[in-house]
């Protein structure tokens, strides 16, 4: 119990960041960070595959009110956590086994870095390409992909790097 | 039987994830009836007062840019008065002025024990808007689809589909509203079509904008035979009851034309810098219900 509402506050925490923090750098332009999706890595690993699905449509529609988008962050992050188990299970010997967190301590360092890179790259390819609609500036979508998947990435392995050390 | 159900307990997890992609799907096509749902909801509420709180913090350390664009719109007001009062006085010294425009004038005056409510004031003009001054509270200007929140919803007499101006220009149009907040689609919206007009020979046109550049916008539908030139002004029609004929669009930045092309390249640069506005105004057309009834 005490685990959800940590993680809960780890939610709100990361929202506040993104909302308030992140979506206000309109000087940075082509290059919009989406950090909240922490909170999809960190679901616990052993929770039914439809309920990851679940929660993970909820948290990208949480990020859709604040944004005026319907749907759009809902549908990377039901790609993501639908995908993430997939992923660890790739790397770890016996999934059913994992508890918690999918966390550099959980999988080890180089796995993590390899499965986030990948979510971080999905979860990006679906939000900016339905956020554009259009394969016609399909250059500046690629670009705005791949630039803000640098910067998400790195804010990413900035917030494991706290949370290990905290 | 069996095995069909056997089949679909298997892919369970990956029928979940299509179909909540397809619900997604859904949602992003259908965006503005969603957006509706939600504006009416408590949902749209919560959003914006935690921008509004956001705003309340961060706007302090803007206090003095925006005071100097306050100063300089008012200076711009001030000119304005003077020019008009100027006129007044012109008017009322010429004999030959013709009595009713005097009489429209006096029965338009305001009451003089009528209070004017201090957030709304009135033009007189053949078409009567009244001004709800408002707030940016969040914006967005790096997407296809970018939206203002203001502070300042149905409580205050907003609806969906009122225009709003800045100091420069117009801004954009309302798209949804809750109690305390409106969200606008600015002309920096994708979805958005204005209806303007070239200031010096009142041709029609259409401004749209595309991604990326929130300084420019295209002017669409100006046909070969019409004389456009950098640093033409394009200003509103007036063909709607949203913006009042002859506000500020933006000024041609840049016209070109293919060879055999029957229509011009237009690159119109906006009136309004997105990324400075802070102080608008919404505009009420009083008559709006009269209009629609026979239209």
């Amino acid at each position: 119990m005490s685990n959800w509402l940590k993680y809960i506050g780890i939610f709100i925490m990361l929202l506040f960041l993104q909302v308030l923090l992140l979506d206000n750098l309109h000087w940075l332009g082509l290059v919009h960070p989406f950090i909240y999706i922490w909170a999809i890595i960190l679901l616990p690993i052993e929770l039914p595959r439809w309920l990851q699905m679940l929660i993970g449509a909820a948290i990208g529609m949480v990020m859709d009110l604040f944004t005026h988008a319907p749907g759009i962050h809902m549908a990377g992050c039901v790609m993501m956590a639908y995908l993430r188990p997939l992923l660890v299970s790739g790397v770890v010997q016996d999934i059913d086994r994992m508890k918690g967190a999918v966390t550099s301590d959980t999988i080890g360092m180089g796995n993590w870095l390899r499965i986030v890179a990948i979510l971080v790259g999905v979860h990006h390819a679906i939000v900016f390409m339905l956020e554009a609609f259009t394969f016609a500036h399909f250059g500046y979508t690629l670009l705005q992909i791949i630039l803000s998947g640098i910067f998400s990435y790195a804010l990413l392995l900035m917030l494991e790097y706290l949370r290990k050390n905290a | 039987m069996h095995n069909l159900l056997q089949l679909i307990v298997r892919f369970s997890n990956f029928l979940l994830l299509v179909g909540l992609e397809v619900v997604a799907f859904i949602f992003v096509i259908r965006g503005n009836m969603y957006q509706q749902m939600v504006a009416n909801g408590a949902a749209n509420a919560v959003t914006a007062s935690i921008q509004l709180a956001n705003d309340n913090v961060t706007s302090y350390f803007r206090l003095r840019s925006d005071n100097a664009q306050l100063l300089e719109h008012n200076a711009q007001l001030l000119q304005e008065n003077n020019l008009l009062r100027a006129r007044i006085t012109q008017n009322e010294s010429d004999p030959s002025r013709p009595k009713h425009v005097n009489d429209t004038i006096t029965t338009r005056k305001r009451d003089d024990n009528e209070t004017i409510t201090d957030n709304t004031f009135y033009l007189p003009s053949d078409r009567d808007y009244a001004f709800i001054p408002a707030r940016v509270i969040a914006f967005s200007n790096d997407r296809h689809h970018n939206y203002l929140t203001l502070n300042k919803g149905e409580r205050d007499g907003v609806t969906p589909d009122m225009g709003v101006i800045g100091k420069d220009g117009i801004v954009g149009v309302v798209q949804s509203v809750s109690t305390h907040f409106a969200v606008v689609a600015p002309v920096i919206h994708e979805g958005l079509y204005i209806s303007s007009r070239i200031g010096k020979n009142d041709y029609m046109a259409t401004l749209h904008w595309h991604m990326p550049d929130i300084r420019h916008a295209a002017l669409e539908d100006v046909a070969r035979h019409v004389d456009i030139k950098v640093g033409d002004s394009i200003v509103t029609s007036g063909m709607s009851a949203i913006f009042p004929a002859g506000m500020p669009v933006g000024v041609v930045s840049d016209v070109s034309i293919g060879e055999g092309d029957s229509y011009y390249d237009i690159d119109i640069e906006l009136a309004t810098d997105f990324r400075s506005l802070r102080a608008v105004h919404i505009l009420k057309y009083n008559h709006r219900a009269e209009l629609d009834s026979i239209q």
